[in-house]
């Protein structure tokens, strides 16, 4: 969670200076200037959680060698899953608790002229942002390990178009139904990539 | 929803919900000794739904028929009279109440003081002229409707900018009104009023408070006592000339709020000429809060008898004060007695030398002065007071006879417009300093009269023609 918010500073400190750099009044340079800083944003979350691969890899080898037989306590999967979880969580709670404390106050959004479906749109996109973050873990920590570099591609892809979607807000259908179907997609993928399959599935609801 | 606080608008989301109005300002609680009037909110605002009522059938939408009860009344300021506000007043469907201040000025008068004001504080009573005590022989202020004095449990505001009012009334045309027969349906325009207000058990508590606040320099913007010390100190005077106008707003421009502002109508000390200052040791009082139970005045003549004054009540020779001076009829000014305290042979004699005096300042200027007779008792003014304690030979300068002339009194009307005080267009502040209008000239007429009649009082010999008050001044 700490990785993720050190990117997020650098990534706000880029947009900030671009901002301050450029010309405040022209509308269509700062909406492009915005574009611009999401992308950066985008990139540089990606980076910091390769950094933390490089990190917990490292971890890895020193908990092998301290332990009796040999072996880490922690799987890497298991690593994987839990900083996707937390790059998640610590990016769902940013996202959503300014709207959540604006949400309790008596007014609605509207008086403008916006959506009145603002509130639970967010709360769906930060749902998927959520999971989205844990199945990128996931997929990337074992691309990173098996050097599957494609992988790793696919994944900052699928972020920046993500990312990309929620430019289309208010346009909920446009942003929001996508956006689901890659989450369900790339959880599917993580679902395989962590070793599951629809046997294992079955198994395990039969409880044997 | 509409809020209306003093909060910054910070994010994005907020923003997209709230639009804040500026241009407002709250009615306060007053507190005395037995009642409390004014108005509050709850302690985290009050909300409702808009509604805007600009005729009086409008009302029943609030009253009965709306489905979405309790309502935020936007009132048109032409129908804030009493008959509306006791039929709000009586219901709990009204969460609060936004009044557009009607431009222009309601034409038939607007004043929400009382039609005897300072009834009860004065020197009328059973026991002192009761044939004139409770406005029995003359009713001061006839367009009073005595709504400063009510209690209300809701908030009420004043929209001070018709650009903000605009805002509102399109969001409630927008959202909030019926269409196709149906009621509107959620989500409704609605507005947030935030004026909670705090105050003292008794004065000792309230001094208390007050002196640690300033000590301590704890939440400046709230003060629950104020306007203790209501005369300036004076060097040793002969004459006592108090000049004060009482105005006062039931409405305050400061939110969160402070207490009542006695407003003192300055007039300007006459420019004198070629007279050195020593030949006049008389200098002037001013009193503040006069409106409320004449606390000034009552406190200045207390401190005279326990002789905590620079000057002592038995010093005081005579009184003149200037009450409303500023809205004369063809420029006839109007000198008014007490006729119960005339009725004593000393005094009576005092009393008409002092009104020819001043009849004799009035010539040469362009002030005509007229006595209101023995009929009359003295109007509301700070004279009251003192003649309670002594019986001073005195009288009150007023522009009116009878009634006032001034059909807002004590109302947001009563503003330099209403004294004809106008300004060409294009001027900046500065310029308008500068600038004498005809309000100032005749008020300067005024203070020459007074300023010719009290040099004479004093004492001076000679003419006294030479002094004049300077309009620029004024």
């Amino acid at each position: 969670a700490f990785f993720w918010l050190v990117s997020l500073l650098l990534a706000s400190l880029i947009w900030f200076v671009s901002v301050h750099l450029s010309d405040r009044e022209d509308a269509k340079l700062q909406d492009g200037l915005l574009v611009f800083g999401a992308a950066v944003s985008v990139l540089l979350q990606e980076t910091f959680r390769f950094a933390y691969f490089k990190l917990l890899k490292k971890a890895d080898e020193g908990l092998a060698t301290i332990s009796e037989d040999g072996r880490s306590p922690i799987s890497l999967r298991q690593m994987a899953y839990v900083s996707g979880l937390s790059f998640g969580i610590i990016s769902g709670v940013f996202s959503v608790i300014n709207i959540l404390a604006d949400s309790i106050g008596p007014g609605t959004v509207g008086i403008h002229g916006d959506s009145p479906y603002y509130f639970i749109t967010s709360a769906f996109l930060t749902m998927a942002l959520v999971l989205l973050h844990t199945f990128w873990g996931v997929i990337f920590f074992d691309a990173c390990e098996k050097r599957r570099y494609w992988c790793l591609g696919l994944v900052v892809a699928s972020h920046l178009l993500t990312s990309g979607l929620t430019f289309l807000n208010p346009w909920y259908e446009a942003s929001l139904g996508p956006i689901f179907i890659i989450t369900l997609s790339t959880g599917l993928w993580a679902f395989v990539t962590a070793g599951g399959s629809f046997r294992n599935v079955l198994k395990c609801l039969s409880c044997e | 929803a509409v809020s209306s606080a003093d909060s910054c608008q910070g994010n994005s989301v907020e923003r997209k919900i709230y639009v804040p109005l500026n241009k407002t300002a709250p009615c306060v609680r007053l507190l005395n000794a037995t009642h409390q009037i004014g108005c509050q909110s709850s302690i985290s605002g009050d909300t409702g739904v808009i509604h805007v009522v600009e005729k009086e059938e409008d009302l029943s939408w609030v009253l009965a028929d709306g489905p979405h009860p309790p309502y935020m009344v936007v009132l048109d300021g032409n129908l804030f009279t009493r008959s509306v506000m006791m039929q709000l007043k009586g219901t709990s469907r009204v969460s609060g109440l936004a009044v557009a201040v009607a431009k222009p000025s309601p034409p038939q008068g607007f004043s929400p003081g009382l039609k005897c004001p300072n009834d009860g504080f004065g020197v009328y009573s059973k026991d002192y002229g009761p044939q004139f005590a409770h406005c029995n022989k003359t009713v001061w202020n006839p367009m009073g409707s005595g709504l400063s004095y009510e209690d209300f449990a809701f908030p009420i505001f004043l929209l001070e900018d018709a650009n903000e009012t605009q805002v509102i009334k399109q969001c409630y045309q927008a959202h909030n009104v019926p269409r196709n027969g149906s009621g509107p349906e959620y989500p409704l325009c609605a507005m947030q009023l935030f004026s909670h207000m705090h105050a003292v058990t008794s004065t000792v508590t309230c001094m208390r408070r007050s002196s640690l606040q300033s000590t301590f320099s704890i939440n400046p913007a709230e003060r629950v006592c104020g306007a203790r010390d209501s005369w300036p100190t004076a060097d040793v005077p002969l004459k006592a000339s108090p000049l004060l106008a009482p105005f006062v707003r039931l409405c305050q421009n400061l939110a969160p709020p402070a207490p009542r502002c006695g407003h003192v109508f300055p007039v300007a000390r006459p420019h004198l000429h070629r007279r050195p200052l020593s030949e006049f040791p008389q200098r002037g009082g001013r009193a503040l809060g006069e409106t409320f139970d004449y606390i000034g005045s009552s406190r200045m003549v207390y401190d005279m008898e326990k002789d905590k004054f620079p000057l002592r009540l038995d010093n005081i020779h005579s009184f003149v004060e200037l009450n409303q001076v500023a809205l004369r009829n063809d420029s006839t000014l109007w000198m008014h007695t007490d006729p119960v305290s005339r009725m004593n042979g000393s005094v009576e004699a005092q009393v008409r030398n002092l009104l020819d005096i001043l009849s004799n300042s009035s010539a040469g200027a362009k002030v005509t002065l007229q006595e209101a007779g023995y009929s009359q008792p003295l109007p509301p003014s700070s004279f009251q007071r003192f003649l309670r304690a002594r019986h001073i030979p005195g009288v009150v300068l007023t522009d009116h006879q009878t009634a006032f002339q001034n059909r807002y009194y004590q109302s947001m009307y009563d503003t330099p417009e209403n004294i004809g005080m106008q300004y060409p267009e294009g001027l900046s502040p500065e310029e308008t300093l500068e600038y004498v209008t005809d309000t100032a000239k005749s008020l300067a007429e005024v203070a020459t009269v007074v300023a010719r009649a009290l040099y004479q009082l004093a004492g001076g010999a000679g003419s006294t023609s030479a002094i004049q008050a300077d309009p620029k001044t004024v």
